[in-house]
């Protein structure tokens, strides 16, 4: 017994100790920013103060954040729509079909992100690909505006955070025998009430870990606004970026961050308390 | 907890014995509602993938209360026919009427049919109740049935203090009782059961097939049992039907399968037999007399042997067949050989003999008898086979 503690530690040692240098010391280098005062310099002075935190409480960047919960919760919403059907049919499908649509999920990563980003810039732009089939074709005569708008925002966090709801809810349903499906049937149940009932739960734990995957990244980005949205689809992510590159006011950005990481941990373990998924068992029930 | 868990097992080993006569006579009363003595019939039923067909014009007709077994090997259709009765597939031809009801095409759930599957497939996620009153649940059964019903199934499968437990947390027998008792609390007028012993330990599988063979008496439903075992089969089943490569080779009793098989597939899937190609020549009444090439001529005694001349294959159990050093008695067959195997298998031993033309027969020996009559055999030593002249059985080529 004591021995395999001890293996325990020595195993644990070296993520332990990566998470404490990049991860922990860091938290609180930010922790004592936000309490820190800024000077003109842009520089940080080790003087306690509170104002920061009294300066996120302005109702512009109440706003911005609860307008970046609004966006990451549509975000949300909408690529699960479009991720559940995918991988339903993924994990359903024959073991050929599944490996070439994982590897269509997995292909994009093996190209850098902002270059992914300027290929839909392509695709969605005023002279794009898809506006100049559609007026070749004479559907439309003056070409959409699907870019630098709350619309390509969308596009963009939906196509970045596909494989990350995809695949977790795929790896539910992939463990889940078919039979149990037959078995439902057998009992006297529709299509429907077996899907409720024996495929949903099934899938639950991929599914919270899928919009937890979602949902916390999205609040937080600040590239696809930028790229993607319009002047006011401005997120909490672009104003810490902004305090912290350009404005150089690094204690407000730090406050915004542990505001925002505040926030972000209430909602997470209220989620994980009621959607559980060890017990996900009694959410959908009878 | 681990205590608590292999005791609740053993416990439990004694099921259906628990007195279920309420449920009983409430199921008996509700089957003989409808009083015809046929449940099913599969009509000229086929199933085709592609051009590959898995069962083949199957005729079949099953009566009500009947524990009635499709046996074969893997890959002979006989879960075929099962899905297609429980309506996970649809056949390419033919019909299944249920109690004068074609129900060929119906979806599994507008069939008042229930199946318990090889590997369970109970829901991970609900527990023992959950489970079993699932069905009960979706039909919309009010909540003081349901408790009624689930309580009666669950003892009478014996799984008394197992309520509240996940499907994970019980063994391998227990999920397998789950399973059944989820099946027949919906009181379907068939009970499919796919293989539901062989993913049990062979102990196990001996106690729950007893039970199974009990509860279905005190059940009355129809049940059809599909397995590859033919010791299950042997011992469970009312009919058998032995199945290859999608046809039914022989429907029959269990002694009728294995005394009088009517084929040599089916001589060779039950049980052991030694096969002798060999030649009818001449019929008397009730009797037969064989040439079997290079070895000699045996008499067959029995009734309905053909009277024409023609090629046989003459069948003889290993256990008909006797050793011995003495010349045979009038009512016996004989042949000579030499004992070129011996297995020592507790009760029994089999040996494998040369006989004169270089064939192998296998005999199987009770170790008890031997040892009374004093009889002891060495490798290599030279022996007399006998058999009574009514044992053996003629397959016509």
């Amino acid at each position: 017994m004591f021995k395999k503690i001890k293996e325990q530690y020595i195993l644990m040692a070296p993520p332990g100790l990566w998470l404490l240098i990049f991860f922990i010391v860091p938290l609180i280098i930010v922790l004592g920013y936000s309490f820190s005062k800024g000077n003109a310099m842009g520089g940080v002075e080790p003087v306690f103060t509170l104002r920061n935190y009294w300066d996120v409480f302005d109702e512009m960047y109440l706003f911005i954040i609860l307008r970046s919960f609004w966006y990451a919760f549509i975000t949300t919403v909408l690529t699960l729509a479009i991720a559940f059907p995918m991988a339903y049919y993924m994990a359903f499908a024959s073991e050929k079909m599944k490996m070439i649509i994982m590897l269509m999920i997995i292909l994009p990563f093996w190209t850098n992100f902002l270059i992914r980003m300027y290929a839909i810039m392509t695709l969605l732009g005023k002279s794009g690909l898809i506006n100049t089939a559609l007026m070749g074709t004479g559907i439309i005569s003056e070409p959409l505006l699907m870019m630098n708008n709350t619309f390509g925002m969308y596009v963009g966090f939906i196509y970045w955070n596909l494989p990350f709801m995809v695949l977790p809810i795929f790896s539910s349903l992939d463990r889940m025998d078919l039979s149990q499906l037959e078995a439902s049937m057998d009992l006297g149940a529709t299509k429907n009430q077996t899907f409720l009932r024996i495929t949903l739960p099934y899938a639950l734990p991929g599914l919270v870990a899928g919009i937890i995957f979602t949902f916390i990244p999205t609040l937080g980005n600040f590239v696809i606004p930028e790229f993607l949205g319009g002047t006011d689809n401005i997120m909490i992510g672009n104003v810490i970026t902004t305090q912290y590159l350009k404005a150089r006011n690094w204690p407000f950005g730090s406050s915004l961050s542990m505001v925002l990481m505040f926030v972000v941990m209430v909602f997470i373990s209220l989620y994980i308390r009621y959607f559980d998924p060890s017990k996900n068992k009694n959410l959908v029930n009878f | 907890m681990h205590v608590h868990f292999s005791k609740g097992e053993a416990g439990n080993l004694n099921l259906f014995r628990i007195n279920t006569d309420s449920l009983l006579s409430f199921i008996n009363q509700f089957l003989m509602f409808n009083s015809s003595a046929l449940m099913l019939v599969l009509k000229n039923l086929s199933k085709s993938y592609g051009s590959v067909a898995a069962v083949k014009d199957i005729n079949l007709t099953i009566s009500r209360g009947e524990f009635f077994c499709l046996l074969g090997p893997s890959g002979c259709g006989k879960t075929t026919i099962l899905r297609m009765i429980a309506g996970f597939e649809m056949p390419t031809g033919g019909e299944i009427i249920l109690e004068g009801k074609s129900i060929s095409h119906d979806p599994p759930n507008k069939r008042n049919v229930n199946t318990v599957f090889q590997n369970y497939a109970l829901f991970p996620n609900y527990n023992v109740i959950d489970n079993i009153s699932y069905g009960l649940k979706i039909k919309k059964t009010p909540q003081r049935e349901i408790d009624e019903r689930v309580s009666e199934v669950i003892r009478l499968v014996g799984l008394e203090g197992f309520e509240k437990r996940l499907p994970s947390r019980l063994s391998g027998g227990q999920q397998q009782r789950v399973a059944l008792a989820r099946a027949l609390v919906n009181r379907p007028q068939i009970l499919l059961l796919d293989e539901p012993l062989s993913a049990l330990d062979k102990k196990i599988s001996e106690q729950t097939r007893n039970e199974l063979a009990e509860l279905q008496k005190k059940v009355g439903i129809t049940f059809i049992f599909v397995t590859h075992n033919q010791t299950e089969a042997l011992a469970l089943a009312n009919r058998i039907a032995v199945m290859k490569e999608g046809r039914i080779e022989q429907c029959d009793e269990p002694r009728m399968i294995y005394e009088k098989p009517v084929s040599r597939f089916v001589a060779d899937f039950i049980g052991s037999m030694n096969f002798f190609e060999g030649m009818l020549l001449e019929t008397q009444v009730n009797s037969g007399k064989i040439e079997l090439p290079g070895l000699g001529i045996v008499y067959l005694n029995q009734e309905g042997i053909r009277t024409e001349k023609s090629k046989v294959t003459y069948c003889l159990r290993p256990e008909r067949i006797k050793l011995s050093l003495i010349p045979e008695a009038p009512y016996e067959n004989a042949l000579q050989g030499i004992i070129r195997q011996k297995d020592y298998l507790g009760e029994l031993t089999k040996f494998v003999v040369e006989l004169n033309n270089g064939l192998m027969v296998n005999v199987i020996a009770q170790n008890y008898m031997l040892q009374q009559s004093n009889e002891f055999f060495d490798l290599n030593e030279k022996v007399n086979l006998k058999w009574s002249k009514t044992s053996g059985e003629l397959i016509y080529v």
